[in-house]
């Protein structure tokens, strides 16, 4: 009995130890992928670093999922930055949530915060990048936009996300109604101007800049169908080409009033007005608009 | 805007008239009478791209009525004093006069540009056409507000 006693006790000194042995290897492989990050090795750290986060042992130290963190945002730099759907990224994000939700101490805290305002910034640089003339993908920048909302939200205090959809949407609007202004059959950027735009003033009814690419929108498109009439058009069809130019002229005009004060846009608005009541044959509206022209020193053909 | 639609209208007119035969040789002359550069443009644009059957469109502008033989002499301006005397110079000749004028037709053109519900229409006087030694068809008279 006493010596079934002694291997009860011995057995469980063997346990406690061969226990500590692998907390101290976890620990160890915390520390080598640490050494490998610092090495800029990210690739050599991360089975280390995955191996860490899944033992029970380790797996409960915030350290571990923030150094995690680190070296596969390490990796994702490498590769997936401008890919909108990486798996990289999102398990950069979601080892800073596991960590955020091990209560991390304040320095751990602020290195997760800056990771995840770098991966916002990524998103929002990539909603924009999407953008430029030379890469315009308005579905990938919406797209992109949309994460930079959804991780903003969770993670910036006080994030204002009607704002961002102001800001983003009048970009958008403002980059396809330029577009769009060159040519009445660029249909498609149009049509996405004109989404984004109503979407701001559906958001900020007063948005003085949605309101003025709205109309002038509305102002090129009016001229422009004209422009781009065929010169043999049949004269029935001629008035069905000035009722449209008359109707978009009218919605022009509304839209453009509202901004006619605007410090930023009065210039081009009075000249803009001016050509939408020469378009739209009114004599005496025409007459007061060539006149605050002349006051503006508004050079008119 | 007004100057493109006017343009487009004075080129259909050309298809809806019988032309004298002695007309349907060498350029098929517009002259514009008066300053409007961007009619002018409007039109010249058009001559540099359309022909009236085989005969290139040339355009040409003086501020007074000169004798050019021109198929179509269109008279910019206010005074329908003008419009009189082109029509009365012309007359029985095979040329068409177009006006921009309220009254001009009463002055003597065949076809008068006015504005109804800020939309570009033109009234046609079948009468005056005739005196000018044209011809054209009923279709032309459906599309316009005939006068007579």
């Amino acid at each position: 009995m006493k010596r079934l006693r002694k291997i009860h006790i011995l057995l469980l000194f063997s346990i406690i130890l061969l226990s500590r042995d692998s907390v101290l290897a976890q620990i160890g492989a915390f520390n080598r992928a640490q050494k490998l990050y610092s090495e800029k090795n990210a690739e050599a750290a991360k089975p280390i670093i995955d191996s860490a986060v899944l033992n029970s042992e380790t797996a409960k130290m915030f350290e571990v999922h923030t150094l995690k963190a680190y070296i596969y945002f390490e990796i994702y730099k490498k590769t997936d930055k401008e890919k909108l759907n990486s798996t990289t990224r999102d398990s950069v994000i979601s080892a800073i949530m596991v960590s955020n939700s091990l209560k991390p101490d304040s320095a751990y805290k602020t290195n997760n915060t800056k990771l995840i305002n770098a991966i916002i910034a990524h998103y929002r640089n990539m909603s924009i990048k999407a953008l430029n003339e030379s890469s315009l993908n308005y579905t990938l920048s919406i797209s992109a936009h949309d994460k930079f909302k959804e991780l903003s939200k969770n993670n910036v205090p006080n994030f204002n996300g009607t704002y961002a959809d102001i800001e983003f949407y009048n970009t958008v609007g403002g980059i396809y109604s330029e577009l769009s202004n060159k040519s009445s059959k660029f249909e498609k950027e149009r049509e996405i101007a004109k989404t984004a735009l109503l979407k701001v003033l559906d958001l900020d009814s007063k948005n003085e800049s949605a309101t003025f690419n709205l109309g002038i929108l509305y102002y090129n498109l009016s001229g422009n169908i004209v422009k781009e009439m065929a010169d043999d058009l049949n004269i029935g069809n001629i008035d069905a080409v000035q009722d449209n130019s008359k109707k978009l002229a009218k919605q022009a005009e509304q839209l453009l009033l509202k901004v006619a004060n605007s410090t930023k846009y009065k210039k081009t608005v009075t000249e803009a007005l001016y050509y939408t009541y020469r378009n739209l044959l009114d004599a005496a509206k025409l007459e007061e608009y060539r006149k605050k022209c002349v006051e503006q020193n508004i050079k008119l053909d | 805007m007004n100057s493109k639609f006017k343009a487009v209208f004075v080129y259909n007119f050309t298809r809806y008239f019988d032309w004298p035969e002695h007309k349907r040789n060498g350029n098929f002359i517009i002259h514009v009478i008066g300053k409007n550069d961007n009619l002018i443009s409007e039109l010249k644009q058009l001559a540099s791209k359309k022909k009236v059957g085989n005969q290139d469109i040339e355009i040409k502008n003086t501020s007074t009525f000169e004798n050019s033989g021109a198929h179509i002499y269109y008279v910019i301006g206010e005074s329908t004093k003008i419009t009189s005397d082109v029509a009365s110079k012309t007359k029985g000749k095979g040329h068409l006069v177009i006006g921009e004028t309220p009254g001009s037709c009463k002055q003597g053109a065949s076809i008068n540009f006015i504005t109804i519900d800020s939309k570009l229409k033109f009234e046609y006087s079948k009468n005056n056409a005739v005196k000018a030694g044209l011809k054209t068809n009923d279709d032309f008279k459906a599309l316009a507000i005939t006068l007579d």
